[in-house]
């Protein structure tokens, strides 16, 4: 099957639903000028690549859209467990969670999930590639070896980096953590979010969240909200200052009755 | 749907507070918290995750020119789910995207709102904020790809925004279409009250005398400074100790030497002509 061009293409979303209706029970599209388009439904995935970059759009926005379709929800989150914890580091683009997940495993975390962390109905943490995705300056900072390049055509930006493998296990995540950044560029605990306050923030880290109706978008994000405490931590302007934020979220973590 | 008002600038040009300003008119000349002033339909065209929402796929995995290309599409996007007009703020330089196309949607566009500022204020005030001398500030503005946020070693919340160097800036904004308004910041500080009216009525904004006079009030510049000194502001960057540092025109008089004068006035003294401040 080839991938459908649509005339007014230009002016929808690079991931969209395939369907006049909008309603995405069909499945979506995905176009990344340049580089790849996919056409996908909960059970097949169809791809007309130009590069091999491709993988990393399939890895990605694609795999979390089947997986939305399946059921499952992904979130822009990454995951790791410490202190016998599973937590949810959520944020946008350039908030810090894989670093601040990088960190942590020097605080005797272990890496759940990186690029996007998936909850199954019940919210229970689906285990993903034992992998991080890491910019260079973060990547010293986390002391870790050169990896792969995420996209062939930028060598020099984020790599990708494999951690040692264990045993996947899927597990009710405890909490979630939302990254923001610290007014004053130090450490303040993790503070507590309450009801409907909840409900944006999880909106805006829903991955493929056009590809959902409104209502269930809705009814799935409250039961989330529900289901785990939510914090919301303020991280440092100074990357240097990072590894002491993770040395305290990690004893606020073992300090958690 | 043209419902994007540009508030197009070079840094430090008085974006920030005119912008606050323009939100008090369109909220009846109401007191504005200077931490919560953006009103929901009010976007930045720098900001990654608008950008990440509205297309659907992370801006993180693609190239600055992958970015470029798709910002149109995105603004178009993005001023289709607006309920009202908004006031976008932007700091690139307008031209074209390497796909050759406007960087800024004219299908979208409502109006332009170009802040201009006497480039020698310009170079203090932006050396203060990124906590450089006045020499590099002076050296940034004479660079024709000066960019903000530019791709390097990490990822940052903002995308790389070409800005250029200050003179083609300002002419790039002066030829953009439809044809913009252009502010000077100088006369937001003589005459506020007719300076608003002005960019408020181009915008498309009510704008009732009385009105106009409270937005002027709320958004004094003792009012917003006072502000930023009780709770601080978060626009304030990580080398800076205030945002609202003078609101004044001519310290360069004092605070310029005679060389960095002179170079400004060499490297952009046909534009500065054009402008009224040379």
């Amino acid at each position: 099957m080839g991938v459908r061009a649509q005339a007014d293409e230009h002016d929808m979303p690079l991931l969209r639903p395939d369907g006049a209706d909008g309603s995405g029970g069909g499945g979506f599209l995905c176009e990344v000028p340049g580089v790849a388009r996919f056409a996908a439904s909960a059970r097949a995935i169809t791809v007309e690549a130009d590069t091999a970059d491709f993988l990393t759009f399939l890895m990605g926005p694609v795999l979390a859209g089947v997986l939305l379709l399946r059921g499952f929800l992904p979130l822009q989150a990454a995951a790791v467990e410490l202190a016998g914890r599973r937590v949810l580091l959520a944020g946008p683009a350039g908030a810090g969670k894989s670093t601040l997940a990088a960190v942590l495993l020097r605080q005797g975390a272990h890496l759940l999930a990186d690029r996007f962390a998936v909850l199954d109905a019940d919210n229970r943490l689906q285990p993903m590639p034992p992998q991080i995705l890491l910019w260079p300056d973060c990547r010293e900072l986390a002391a870790l070896p050169p990896g792969r390049p995420v996209r062939q055509v930028m060598p020099q930006g984020r790599t990708v980096h494999d951690l040692p493998f264990l045993p996947p296990a899927a597990g009710d995540a405890d909490l979630m953590v939302h990254l923001t950044e610290s007014p004053d560029g130090r450490w303040h605990p993790p503070q507590r979010i309450s009801g409907a306050l909840k409900l944006p923030l999880l909106q805006d880290r829903l991955m493929g969240a056009g590809l959902m109706t409104p209502e269930r978008r809705l009814a799935r994000l409250t039961h989330l909200a529900a289901a785990m405490p939510h914090y919301r931590l303020a991280l440092p302007w100074s990357l240097a200052r990072l590894p002491e934020t993770a040395e305290r979220l990690a004893d606020w973590l073992r300090g958690m009755a | 749907v043209s419902r994007i008002v540009w508030l197009a600038s070079f840094p430090k040009s008085g974006n920030t507070w005119l912008r606050m300003a323009l939100t008090s008119l369109r909220r009846g000349g109401a007191a504005l918290d200077i931490n919560r002033y953006l009103l929901p339909e009010d976007l930045n065209a720098f900001q990654r995750d608008g950008l990440d929402r509205v297309l659907g796929i992370d801006t993180a995995d693609l190239t600055p020119p992958e970015i470029e290309v798709l910002r149109p599409r995105a603004y178009r996007l993005m001023a289709s789910q607006l309920r009202r007009r908004g006031v976008w703020k932007i700091h690139d330089a307008c031209g074209l995207t390497p796909a050759g196309e406007p960087l800024i949607p004219a299908g979208a566009t409502a109006a332009i709102l170009h802040l201009v500022r006497d480039p020698r204020d310009v170079a203090l005030s932006l050396a203060h904020h990124a906590g450089v001398s006045p020499d590099r500030a002076i050296g940034w503005m004479s660079d024709p790809d000066f960019t903000l946020s530019p791709a390097g070693a990490g990822l940052r919340r903002q995308i790389p925004q070409k800005v250029g160097d200050w003179s083609r800036h300002v002419l790039s904004w002066l030829g953009a279409q439809p044809a913009p308004l252009t502010v000077r910041y100088e006369d937001m500080l003589a005459d506020p009250q007719k300076t608003l009216a002005d960019a408020g009525a181009h915008a498309g904004f009510c704008v009732e005398a009385q009105t106009v006079a409270a937005a002027v009030a709320a958004t004094a510049f003792s009012v917003l400074r006072g502000q930023e000194q009780a709770a601080g502001f978060r626009e304030r960057e990580v080398r800076t100790q205030v945002f609202f540092r003078r609101g004044r025109d001519g310290g360069w008089r004092q605070d310029l030497t005679p060389a960095q004068q002179r170079r400004l006035e060499q490297d952009h003294g046909a534009v500065m002509s054009r402008l009224g401040y040379f």
